[in-house]
């Protein structure tokens, strides 16, 4: 909104889901003139973690830090229940065998307001995950639509079938909960053992749950399936519409946040591994036990995971499409298949009305 | 006295000036721009381009338009007279001078001055959730509630629910109303041998049309403007379901997340030739029912 109204701060945090959005209306700043005056560096950085704020070879944003989407398992809820903890690289199948495994057990207590794991088919991002391990992209290198209706019609037929299993809630306490804060969400209250957030946040929840041991496990995986994860994160950016001695002073901070021991010693590694690796190198010794397990999985990952492709300009239109689409069809008011091919229809309406303006 | 009367207006003027830059600045030069926008497609980054009708024409093939135009309509026609009826009888109610009645009077006021704020939103979500007040209350004689707030078929009415809870502002002047009926034409009735009851609708209720007329205008202006609970408590999506998308909140969501300023202007005068349609309608229908002393 601030955007929209011309008055964008002249530092951001921009995330690469909505930065098409931002930079295809010329509103942030490209970086390589303030690294070729030496306000920015990027030395120390590995080439693939720079690029992830790269659009169209031109560099519009620097990463807070490297990050990969994970699943924490309240580990101590697991052990109540005795229903075996998912293992690091745990399946689909194994979610929804683990999932009618705990439906049973809170039966069995009489709770029927407990389920496995939050109903995530509204979050395009998930999605994503799955796309990546049909084979395919959300959107193509030429800022095309990725995905099939292939794809649309597995990811939601399988949280439907989730959703009758009761391995995830009903669909109204997933509204409810849907914009609830961590200390009032369905995991602070023992209402779902497993939830998908990136690692980043580990230390976040092991510091705010010190009643509950949380165990990081990858996101399932499909078996016999490509990978799905890639790294991701939050960025900063600057806004193109500052002046010239803001737009100087802005990457300056950049500058401290990013690449000073000062920097890195405020944000740690909340928002996940940072890009210089010779000031994370150096600042290994000082981490503490959440943040030494937060690395830990990101290095694990980063062997792992692909890059992915860049989320199209209109991307916050397909999000909103995608999340209005998905709850429908949670409520029952649209039919998976009905759904899907709305959703891919309306996901190509945008992209090219994006591309004609 | 020749010299004051020409220097008048130009003092008038200078006095007014504070308003009329603010009405220019802020309501004329905005409204001829949105005007304009209402034609072109405009993401407020890139310079507008000249589409005719082409918003209009859009709007009409939109569905979530015509949802978001059903959703306020349930509000504002199933809010509304319930509102100005809880209003009219608490000003009845209120009207005799009894004790405490000035404390009272002010309680009941209270909601129309906070009663449309975020916190009071966010007060009704946490009320009307699966585990919030209303369902404990309940449970107390064994009714299993369900998440009001979160069901697409009962959230709008949580919100209605809200809207009546406003009624302190027409309850006031209501009560203004009432208190300038003559008492003389009370007696008269009741020595005629008319009931109270009768006396209410016979005499009360056709004084007091012309409030109720006012009420009903500013108060169906207001609520199809109506945004923050909407807003609030379904995070800005209109959710469940888009069943508590206002019409408001669509704009807001076409104009400011997905940089549509050019339909969401569309939009803008749209709803304002309902509301001047419906204010029209409004007006000549009342002169069939409200009653005026002259």
């Amino acid at each position: 909104m601030q955007t929209s109204s011309n008055n964008a701060p002249d530092f951001m945090g921009m995330h690469a889901q909505y930065a098409s959005d931002y930079i295809g209306r010329n509103k942030v700043e490209p970086l390589q003139p303030y690294i070729d005056k030496g306000l920015l560096t990027v030395s120390g950085w590995p080439e693939g973690v720079v690029n992830t704020g790269a659009v169209d070879g031109t560099l519009y944003m620097l990463s807070m830090g490297i990050t990969f989407s994970c699943v924490f398992a309240n580990e101590s809820l697991f052990d109540r229940l005795g229903v075996t903890k998912p293992g690091f690289d745990w399946s689909w199948d194994d979610l929804k065998t683990i999932g009618t495994q705990v439906r049973e057990k809170f039966d069995a207590e009489g709770n029927s307001d407990a389920w496995l794991m939050n109903d995530i088919s509204t979050s395009l991002n998930s999605w994503r995950y799955f796309v990546r391990q049909n084979g395919r992209e959300l959107y193509t290198a030429d800022g095309e639509i990725g995905f099939t209706l292939e794809d649309i019609v597995g990811f939601w037929t399988m949280y439907d079938e989730l959703r009758n299993l009761g391995v995830v809630p009903d669909p109204a306490t997933t509204t409810e909960y849907g914009t609830a804060t961590l200390e009032d969400s369905l995991f602070s209250r023992d209402k779902i053992l497993v939830t998908m957030v990136p690692v980043n946040q580990y230390k976040l929840y092991s510091t705010t749950f010190p009643d509950k041991t949380i165990g990081i496990v990858r996101n399932p995986t499909a078996v016999g399936k490509a990978v799905g994860e890639f790294p991701e994160g939050a960025h900063f950016a600057i806004s193109s519409e500052s002046s010239q001695d803001k737009k100087d002073a802005a990457a300056m901070l950049m500058n401290h946040w990013i690449n000073t021991a000062e920097g890195l010693s405020l944000f740690g590694l909340d928002q996940g591994v940072p890009g210089n690796e010779s000031l994370s190198d150096a600042y290994i010794p000082k981490l503490d036990e959440y943040q030494l397990e937060i690395l830990d999985f990101v290095n694990t990952l980063s062997k792992i995971g692909t890059p992915s492709t860049f989320p199209v300009a209109g991307a916050t239109e397909i999000d909103a499409a995608f999340k209005s689409i998905a709850e429908s069809i949670a409520f029952g008011q649209t039919s998976v298949e009905a759904g899907a091919t709305q959703f891919l229809e309306q996901a190509k309406t945008i992209v090219a009305n994006n591309k004609a303006s | 006295m020749k010299r004051h009367a020409i220097n008048k207006p130009w003092e008038a003027y200078l006095f007014l000036l504070p308003w009329l830059i603010g009405l220019l600045c802020f309501t004329v030069i905005p409204m001829v721009l949105s005007l304009y926008f209402s034609f072109t497609r405009y993401d407020m980054a890139k310079s507008p381009v000249w589409i005719g009708l082409g918003n209009y024409v859009a709007m009409a093939k939109d569905p979530r338009v015509l949802k978001s135009i059903k959703v306020t309509a349930t509000y504002v026609f199933l809010g509304i007279p319930f509102q100005l009826a809880f209003a009219l009888l608490l000003a009845v109610v209120l009207k005799k001078p009894r004790f405490g009645v000035r404390f009272y009077r002010t309680v009941y006021y209270l909601p129309s001055l906070f009663g449309g704020s975020v916190a009071v939103a966010l007060l009704w979500r946490q009320v009307f959730n699966k585990e919030g007040i209303i369902n404990r209350l309940l449970a107390l004689v064994s009714i299993q509630g369900k998440n009001w707030i979160a069901t697409p078929d009962t959230a709008l009415y949580t919100l209605i629910l809200l809207s009546v809870w406003q009624f302190g502002a027409s309850m006031v002047i209501f009560l203004g109303g009432l208190q300038q009926i003559s008492q003389d034409i009370y007696e008269a009735a009741a020595i005629d041998g008319a009931s109270k009851f009768r006396a209410f609708f016979t005499i009360t209720l056709p004084l007091l049309t012309p409030m109720v007329f006012f009420n009903l205008v500013m108060t169906v202006i207001n609520a199809f403007q109506a945004f923050t609970p909407s807003y609030i408590i379904s995070g800005g999506t209109g959710s469940p379901v888009d069943s508590t998308l206002f019409y408001t909140l669509y704009l807001y969501i076409n104009g400011f997340k997905q940089f549509k300023m050019g339909y969401a202007s569309a939009m803008a005068w749209v709803l304002l030739a309902i509301i001047g349609l419906i204010t029209a309608l409004m007006f000549g229908a009342a002169k069939k029912w409200v009653y005026y002393d002259d």
